[in-house]
């Protein structure tokens, strides 16, 4: 093929990515526990964020939440039986992203586990993500004590019963809930749906608010509402589904340069390319850059970790982040720091995404198409914005921050694409 | 040799425009870095597919 037909080739396999990612509409129909509707997730295997890992090279935060979740299964009694079961290799771990799945910071979810079940209206594939437990204390920052595991009992005995009750009937009547529209609204209202998502979690309430009033009783209804009303990261998990189904959607498009995943694990940080299938890329991941609760600092930080940057990989969260002042109170910066973030993006995605507009930026789309021939012909890569995990396993949430991701999984990808299509 | 009413142009690292600002004197930033340099195979391959 001619260096002409090749760039043609390339430009138009990357205007289908971009448009599918854009078209996919995803939608919440469902709950159910996750080893009956995870494909291929076995009776004795844990997923976990980011490309696939070894127990001997996890990081201390997903550590913590691997143990955690072997206590929650009951398949040990004590942290010390859990590590003997990983290192007799009586489990298996797996990436989420290998099995349609996707999980913030350790993304852990074990066969029991109660999961969000989202369907794309365009593709009708499927996406599953775990429930947010909150802030702090939490399994997803590689907290496991007694009040982890008591929240995530309740979540699994009662959040999920409440929530399959209130879906059947949405699912019947509307046959889900719309999440594109949420987001796109959710964005006009200040979120950036990465680490911002106070919108997006009241839009969601006020979509189940009629079938929590007509389907539960007042003490259930009470417990449901309180629960998700004092988690303004309830809604993050839905918008990593979400954007799982986006990207899925635009995944094994043959001469596609565009990033379809990126991912963390704790210790190293994976991208996927459209074009190059299944394949990781990897570098080992950075530590982000923040705000520290008291008594913490950097060097208490985990290395970089979860799914959470499939927001970025469709046009959210640090792509997004021009779309909300407020999240610089959170993460750091200044408002001129969250433009800057976002015009970085721009220099490195094909287009402006169709249907996430940013108000403050004259009502621009947001950039939307990571291409890994921009990235090295510019030298940026992509920022995100992300929760910091202390790195010893059990203690949790200790702040959030900015990350930038490094170059050289962008690099190898744009090695292995010129050896795969022989250029 | 500097002007009292000085007007700056300030290209590449912001932390100059930001302390031009911070002195009260009048300044834009210019967003712009110089082109990393690549390394040949890189170059070689972005020649054949770059837009």
């Amino acid at each position: 093929m001619t260096t002409i037909a090749i760039k043609e080739r390339i430009s138009s396999a990357n205007s289908v990515t971009v448009q599918r990612m854009m078209d996919s509409d995803p939608f919440l129909v469902d709950v159910d526990l996750a080893g009956k509707r995870i494909p291929n997730l076995k009776s004795k295997m844990i997923l976990h964020a980011g490309p696939p890992i070894e127990w001997e090279d996890m990081s201390g935060t997903l550590r913590g939440a691997i143990l955690g979740a072997i206590l929650l299964e009951k398949w040990a009694d004590s942290i010390k039986e859990a590590e003997e079961l990983v290192v007799l290799k009586k489990i298996e771990f797996d990436s989420c992203h290998n099995h349609s799945s996707v999980g913030p910071m350790a993304g852990v979810i074990s066969p029991n586990m109660p999961v969000f079940v989202i369907k794309d209206r365009l593709s009708q594939n499927y996406a599953y993500t775990n429930f947010n437990e909150g802030l702090g204390k939490a399994l997803r920052f590689g907290a496991y004590d007694e009040e982890v595991l008591t929240k995530l009992n309740w979540m699994r005995e009662s959040l999920f019963k409440f929530l399959k009750i209130i879906l059947q009937k949405l699912e019947k009547e509307k046959g889900g809930i719309g999440l594109k529209s949420i987001i796109s609204q959710a964005l006009q209202m200040g979120d950036e749906c990465h680490n911002r998502n106070q919108a997006g979690t009241l839009l969601f309430l006020k979509e189940i608010m009629p079938y929590i009033f007509s389907y539960l009783d007042r003490k259930q209804a009470n417990e449901l509402f309180s629960f998700i009303s004092s988690n303004n990261h309830f809604f993050l998990n839905l918008v990593m589904a979400a954007s799982k189904c986006m990207a899925d959607q635009a995944h094994n498009i043959e001469y596609s340069t565009i990033v379809t995943a990126i991912a963390r694990n704790g210790t190293e940080v994976g991208i996927r390319i459209s074009g190059l299938g299944d394949q990781w890329f990897t570098d080992k991941a950075p530590i982000p850059k923040g705000l520290y609760f008291p008594g913490y600092s950097s060097k208490d930080a985990n290395p970089d970790i979860g799914d959470s940057t499939i927001t970025e990989t469709v046009g959210l969260g640090g792509a997004a982040m021009a779309a909300s002042p407020s999240i610089v109170k959170f993460v750091g910066g200044t408002i001129k720091d969250i433009q800057e973030m976002t015009n970085r993006f721009r220099r490195i995605t094909i287009t402006q995404n169709k249907y996430y507009i940013i108000p403050f930026a004259e009502f621009e789309g947001t950039p939307t198409g990571i291409d890994i021939r921009k990235i090295m012909q510019s030298g940026l890569t992509p920022k995100a914005n992300t929760g910091i995990a202390h790195k010893t396993p059990g203690i949790g949430q200790i702040g959030a921050g900015i990350v930038t991701l490094p170059i050289k999984p962008f690099k190898e990808a744009l090695m292995s694409y010129a050896r795969t299509y022989k250029i | 040799m500097i002007p009292n009413n000085l007007r700056v142009i300030n290209i590449g690292l912001r932390v100059f425009y930001q302390s031009l600002t911070e002195q009260k004197i009048e300044a834009v930033h210019v967003n712009w870095e110089p082109k990393p340099k690549l390394e040949k195979e890189i170059e070689d391959i972005l020649d054949k597919i770059d837009e």
